[in-house]
């Protein structure tokens, strides 16, 4: 990954961070503004605020497993078993978010778009951290060839 | 591994220290020492053939097969 796209993508990840920080401060305005427009019950409203105060758990620990998974790749080691590790958790943070969008989705349906992309993210997540953890044992082992 | 590398028997035949050696093949000592102690997955025909120069001998005097008996046969 060249130096300018790391960079890039290390800003993008702390303004993800900032949009996340500000929303959850903005939360129950903004659920009570998208209850009004889409005329939802108090009910609705109260699931959607629950479901995305529990989701910001998960997603601000994705986010801080991809800056320490940019830093490492900074530091130009990107098959690392760290790096494994935090892509294990940035998958299992999506399954968490899915999980909690199915329940939602029962009371309000285009969840379950969410819990399907949060899938399809988890599933996209696990077979790239396979390939790194190919990439790592090549790696390990061009290491140990003389 | 059933591959057993006698790097080392080979070094005190020919009284060779692993510093000299690692200088006369062109590698660093610690990767000497990884070939030395069975802990390398490869080695390029080129080491072995600077290894071989260095030591005077063949692939076969450093490089060892010994069958390892498998529990199902």
């Amino acid at each position: 990954m060249k130096k300018g796209a790391v960079i890039t993508t290390s800003a993008a990840v702390v303004v993800c961070a900032l949009i996340l920080l500000g929303t959850s401060i903005a939360a129950p305005a903004l659920a009570r503004i998208f209850a009004d427009f889409r005329m939802l019950s108090p009910r609705v409203e109260t699931v959607i605020l629950i479901a995305y105060y529990v989701c910001t758990i998960p997603a601000f620990g994705a986010l801080w497993c991809l800056w320490r998974l940019l830093k490492n790749i900074r530091m130009e080691e990107p098959f690392k078993r760290e790096n494994m590790t935090l892509m294990g958790i940035v998958s299992y943070c999506c399954i968490m978010v899915a999980a909690v969008t199915l329940w939602a989705g029962f009371y309000y349906m285009p969840m379950w778009f969410i819990m399907g992309v949060m899938l399809f993210t988890f599933l996209i997540v696990r077979v790239v951290r396979g390939c790194f953890i190919c990439a790592m044992h090549i790696k390990e082992e061009n290491s140990l060839t003389i | 591994m059933a591959i057993v590398v006698n790097l080392d028997v080979m070094m005190a035949k020919r009284k060779t220290s692993l510093s000299e050696l690692a200088d006369k093949v062109g590698i660093t000592q610690a990767n000497l020492s990884i070939l030395k102690t069975g802990k390398a997955k490869a080695v390029r025909f080129a080491t072995l053939d600077s290894i071989c120069k260095a030591l005077d001998c063949t692939p076969g005097d450093i490089l060892e097969y010994i069958e390892i008996e498998n529990d199902e046969e």
